[in-house]
């Protein structure tokens, strides 16, 4: 047999080929944020605006503004803020915990938490005294079933606990991990506003 | 030269043409094998694998998790294209050297697929503590409790081809053990889709991955069932049989369809007698004669397993063949002085091997049996290494009863044959006999280039 040597092209040529095509396929590849940590969005400049009036670029139907909003907080008047409610979900798809206690104080949005995964945005309702009375999610992850049903099991669970703890110091549930570091993020940036 | 033996009522017994050459080259193995790792590794680059592993320790474990389960998959696609049979690969690579490198990538496979659970449970352990994070992994997460058997399967598959267990199964139970890794592989193939963050969220990389189990899949029944299905359509009938020495017999299968089949001597095939209660076992078995168009001769010794209804086998049974397989040819030694080494019933192949070499070839043929009546074809041995000038040593009896303490050693192989360090080695037989004489034959100095073995196929 001794099958003659095979020239250097036919040796070298399918590994470059494949290596090109392999390469191609890699940078057309989906890149998210390229990261799992969660970075807020417009909190950047911290400019922290407060307003006495309502968010002006949200829905009426979808922020439901509490009884008597003493003050309403927008943080981060950022390009992307100001689109975010666009992409609000409808309230009927929202987990939304309806407060016991009375929310009389001051209705805040929080900046968009981007993770990988998409991004969270809250609006976080206090009482007079300062303390978190109801947590509503503008924003969550929707692209896919999975993102889907990982959020709507967590955050439910998330909003009853940031109100039973009023603080950003509430558990992560196992397999919404993810979804607890951008949560708590975004909650923690609204109280930092508060201080 | 008197070549054919095995059918002297057939004139027109022509030698059969060899099997068409490869056009595959190492470098293109290694750039298929080297471009798919690429796109896997990269795809969970891409996706923040590398990223995450300056995270916290969740993040850690998850981005290890993706990067063990896909290359547990990549090790898992290589192992089940080496079993497609496909031919350019077989005649360049040998099927007894593929299967081995099967078992490899099995054994690889299981190494990251036990590191892709540890590494999965610990990612899920947080918050909920690794107890929640297996009842989540094993049942409560979508597709886990599908993924949770093919697991189970895929271990039990790996744990019985080890050499403990796999010596204490017969050859069949094994083999339908091993049919459970299919059912384990599609099994667990869901949970990539719905659950692997490098899939669930990134169209373009999950049709990769689909498309490339559909080809595999789309190859595998090609190849593997295509020439299963031809080989059930196209059976041979038992031409002859004879008693060749003590529970050795030689058939000799025939048929029309061998007048375009492409063989050659020092190869193999697998046998699979279509009768009641027979038909689903399926044995190598190397040929003992050059084959021609009158038929293929395979020397069987009975073993006490699938190996003795052969040697028990009626003239006209029929017999399907799937093969041929194996680069273990006269091609080796490309007109290169000889030195065969038989081992029992591993004389088949070295006979068949002598047929097709040339007139001048000298071959040394160094047969070792266990006991004079286990000595098979000796006269036409006698007569084919004589034919072409050679020598042909017989060494029988236990090893205590030898006049030399090891009779592959280098020393002994020297003496007996002075030019050893020139010839190409070509061995057949038993594992424990190919290390013998690999060693031995080394430390006469034959290049390790040179020595080719052929595993014992019954």
């Amino acid at each position: 047999m001794s099958d003659r040597k095979p020239s250097l092209a036919r040796q070298v040529a399918p590994a470059a080929i494949l290596t090109a095509v392999g390469v191609a396929f890699v940078s057309l590849l989906d890149n998210p944020t390229g990261t799992n940590f969660v970075s807020l969005d417009g909190v950047g400049d911290a400019a922290v605006a407060s307003s006495t009036a309502p968010v002006p670029t949200a829905t009426p139907t979808t922020i439901a503004p509490a009884p008597a909003p003493a003050v309403t907080t927008t943080l981060a008047p950022s390009p992307l803020a100001t689109v975010a409610p666009s992409t609000v979900v409808p309230s009927s798809e929202a987990p939304v915990v309806e407060s016991t206690g009375a929310c009389d104080g001051a209705v805040v949005t929080s900046p968009t938490a981007l993770f990988r995964w998409g991004g969270i945005q809250l609006q976080v309702n206090f009482t007079a005294a300062n303390a978190i009375c109801d947590v509503q999610v503008l924003q969550y992850p929707s692209d896919d079933r999975k993102s889907v049903s990982i959020n709507q099991r967590a955050l439910p669970v998330y909003n009853q606990e940031a109100v039973a703890a009023n603080s950003s110091q509430i558990s992560a549930m196992s397999g919404a991990t993810d979804s607890w570091e951008a949560y708590t993020a975004a909650l923690q940036a609204v109280i930092d506003s508060r201080q | 030269m008197s070549r054919s033996t095995i059918t002297s009522s057939a004139v027109d017994a022509r030698p059969l043409r060899p099997p068409k050459a490869s056009w595959v080259l190492d470098t293109d193995v290694g750039a298929v094998i080297g471009a798919l790792t690429l796109v896997v590794v990269g795809l969970w680059a891409r996706h923040g694998g590398v990223t995450s592993l300056g995270g916290s320790a969740t993040d850690v474990f998850t981005s290890l998790a993706s990067l063990t389960g896909l290359l547990a998959s990549e090790a898992g696609i290589l192992g089940l294209v080496l079993v497609t049979r496909t031919p350019q690969l077989e005649r360049r690579y040998g099927l007894d050297r593929m299967l081995n490198w099967h078992r490899l990538l099995g054994e690889l496979m299981a190494i990251f697929l036990v590191a892709h659970i540890v590494t999965s449970v610990e990612a899920w352990a947080d918050p909920g503590g690794v107890m929640a994070a297996i009842k989540d992994l094993t049942g409560r997460e979508p597709y886990m409790a599908l993924t949770t058997v093919g697991t189970v399967m895929i271990l039990l598959v790996t744990l019985s081809s080890l050499k403990v267990a796999r010596s204490r199964m017969t050859y069949e139970t094994w083999y339908f053990v091993h049919m459970l890794s299919y059912v384990g592989l599609a099994f667990s193939f869901s949970h990539q889709i719905v659950l692997g963050s490098d899939f669930m969220n990134d169209p373009l990389a999950r049709w990769f991955w689909i498309g490339l189990h559909a080809g595999l899949i789309v190859w595998m029944v090609w190849g593997r069932w295509g020439t299963l299905f031809v080989s059930l359509a196209r059976p041979l009938r038992v031409a002859s049989i004879r008693h060749e020495a003590s529970g050795v017999v030689s058939l000799t299968l025939a048929g029309g369809s061998l007048n375009k089949h492409r063989a050659q001597s020092g190869q193999f095939y697998y046998l699979r007698e279509l009768a009641p209660g027979r038909w689903w076992s399926n044995n190598p078995f190397s040929l003992s004669a050059e084959p021609t168009s009158a038929g293929l001769r395979f020397t069987i010794k009975d073993r006490g397993d699938a190996s003795r209804a052969f040697t028990r086998i009626n003239e006209g049974a029929r017999v399907a063949i799937e093969g041929p397989y194996g680069v273990c040819t006269p091609d080796l030694v490309d007109g290169e002085k000889v030195v065969l080494v038989a081992g029992g019933v591993g004389v088949g192949p070295v006979v068949s091997f002598i047929e097709q070499l040339g007139p001048t070839s000298e071959p040394v043929v160094l047969y070792r049996a266990h006991s004079q009546n286990e000595v098979a074809h000796e006269e036409e041995l006698d007569r084919l290494v004589s034919a072409r000038g050679g020598r042909l040593h017989i060494l029988v009896g236990a090893r205590s009863t030898l006049k030399v303490a090891d009779p592959f050693a280098a020393e002994v192989l020297c003496k007996t044959i002075p030019d050893i360090a020139d010839r190409t080695v070509v061995v057949a037989g038993p594992e424990s006999m190919i290390k013998a004489m690999q060693r031995g034959a080394r430390a006469a100095g034959v290049p390790s280039e040179r020595i080719h073995a052929e595993r014992a196929w019954w």
